[in-house]
């Protein structure tokens, strides 16, 4: 469902203050609670969303994006911009100057974000088996006792069925064009 | 590209660290011949980070691709809609200031030490970390930075953004600072210190601290303090206790009362 006819994505896209005093009132205290509750700060929280507000204008605006609720999708974005600071943080531990540009690093978290979307989006057209199964994997479950949750012969039959979904699953991910417009 | 049992098990191996030298080197030969089965790991290493909280999914792809998208990024609309909405987050927050300083803070002053006293009479062993870091991180006590001798409007300055919450401008603009010596570096690094943990950058801060406690200022101590409270933000509550027992031990230390009775709480 495209969502540009909304009277509410309207206003929004015309940077309406309406639509930005119904985001902030409704939206930012629970990013803000999410942020800080996993030892972030009020600053980061602002600033990440209002990143995020910024990316869902560029992809709205573009028509890159097909959403069914735009809080859902709001939260996501900054729970995976969270995210990705906290891994960058620990991987590199750049200090803050020496990060690139804003918004060579949003248009990088746009394309990253899309990835997201798109791994998310053909895990769910996997048969429930297969989620069931990848789900204990990505949960770190040990294969012994997902074999005897789920009721399977031997831990390499587990074995087996995980890289058989996983398999699967790469097969829709590399068949889906956006997949192709990703990477070129 | 189809894999069967053994390919799987190889890849597994291999990301396990599973493999005999030899092997591991054949994989690796593989793998920077044949783009098909180097793309498939790729995306086998990627499906699980998809579904770590703790990892992401960075761009590795064509820069062409990352060309096109900051082009969007890089409108004219997309700036305009950027700054309409920085502008309007900025006067809501002088706003709500506004609010504050008139009536809203006296009211909330008040609500808060009632409430306050009525949690510590009813709970007086509710001490966990955060709480106690609430209660304890008060950047009233920062010194001013009207300190003779110092370029006054550049330091000015930073103490401006500090008051608007503008932590990274005074981060950036210690670092610039700090490169020069100076006779406020003292109070620059507490300013930049506290900044860095505003932003959750906290090994910075730590750093940043430990530079003032080396320093040969005066106030060198003060360093220790506002270490403390990092790991306390950070739930740390040995390396916390470590440095409030040095503040303890000097009772000239800044803070000696308060590290005595966060220490007794924390103990």
């Amino acid at each position: 469902m495209k969502k540009t006819n909304d009277p509410f994505i309207q206003d929004f896209l015309q940077g309406n203050p309406s639509a930005f005093k119904k985001i902030y009132t409704e939206s930012f205290p629970k990013i803000q609670r999410y942020i800080i509750s996993r030892n972030g700060s009020k600053v980061i929280a602002e600033d990440i969303f209002q990143n995020a507000l910024t990316l869902l204008f560029v992809k709205l605006k573009n028509e890159e994006l097909q959403i069914q609720s735009f809080e859902n999708y709001l939260f996501t974005i900054c729970k995976n911009l969270w995210r990705r600071e906290c891994s960058k943080n620990r991987v590199t531990n750049h200090p803050l100057d020496t990060l690139v540009d804003e918004s060579v690093d949003l248009a990088m978290f746009s394309i990253e974000q899309n990835q997201w979307d798109l791994y998310k989006e053909k895990f769910r057209e996997l048969s429930d088996n297969c989620k069931n199964l990848l789900n204990s994997v990505f949960n770190k479950i040990a294969y012994r006792d997902i074999m005897i949750a789920l009721g399977y012969a031997s831990e390499g039959v587990v074995r087996q069925r995980v890289f058989k979904c996983k398999s699967k699953l790469i097969k829709l991910i590399k068949k889906d064009k956006r997949y192709r417009r990703l990477k070129q | 590209m189809e894999k069967d049992e053994s390919e799987y098990e190889l890849i597994a191996r291999y990301f396990n660290n599973g493999m005999t030298s030899e092997e591991q080197l054949s994989f690796e030969e593989r793998l920077q011949n044949s783009s098909s089965l180097r793309e498939w790991v790729e995306i086998y290493k990627d499906l699980d980070r998809v579904h770590d909280e703790k990892d992401w999914i960075y761009f590795k792809g064509d820069p062409e691709v990352l060309k096109k998208e900051l082009a969007l990024f890089q409108s004219k609309e997309a700036k305009v809609f950027s700054n309409r909405l920085k502008t309007w987050r900025q006067e809501q927050k002088e706003d709500t200031s506004k609010i504050k300083k008139y009536w809203l803070r006296p009211l909330i002053t008040a609500v808060a030490a009632t409430l306050l006293i009525a949690v510590f009479l009813l709970y007086p062993k509710n001490d966990d970390l955060p709480s106690l870091y609430n209660q304890y991180n008060n950047w009233n006590d920062l010194p001013s930075l009207t300190v003779k001798g110092t370029d006054k409007n550049t330091v000015a300055q930073l103490e401006r953004s500090f008051k608007s919450e503008d932590y990274r401008d005074v981060i950036k603009r210690a670092q610039v600072l700090l490169k020069t010596p100076n006779n406020a570096t003292p109070q620059i690094r507490l300013y930049q210190g506290v900044s860095y943990i505003e932003v959750a950058s906290y090994d910075e801060a730590i750093a940043t601290f430990n530079a003032l406690i080396q320093s040969d200022a005066i106030d060198f101590h003060k360093g220790y303090w506002y270490k403390a409270l990092v790991f306390l933000k950070q739930g740390q509550k040995e390396n916390c206790q470590k440095v409030l027992e040095i503040i303890v031990a000097n009772p000239t230390y800044f803070k000696h009362q308060e590290a005595k009775r966060l220490l007794k709480k924390l103990n």
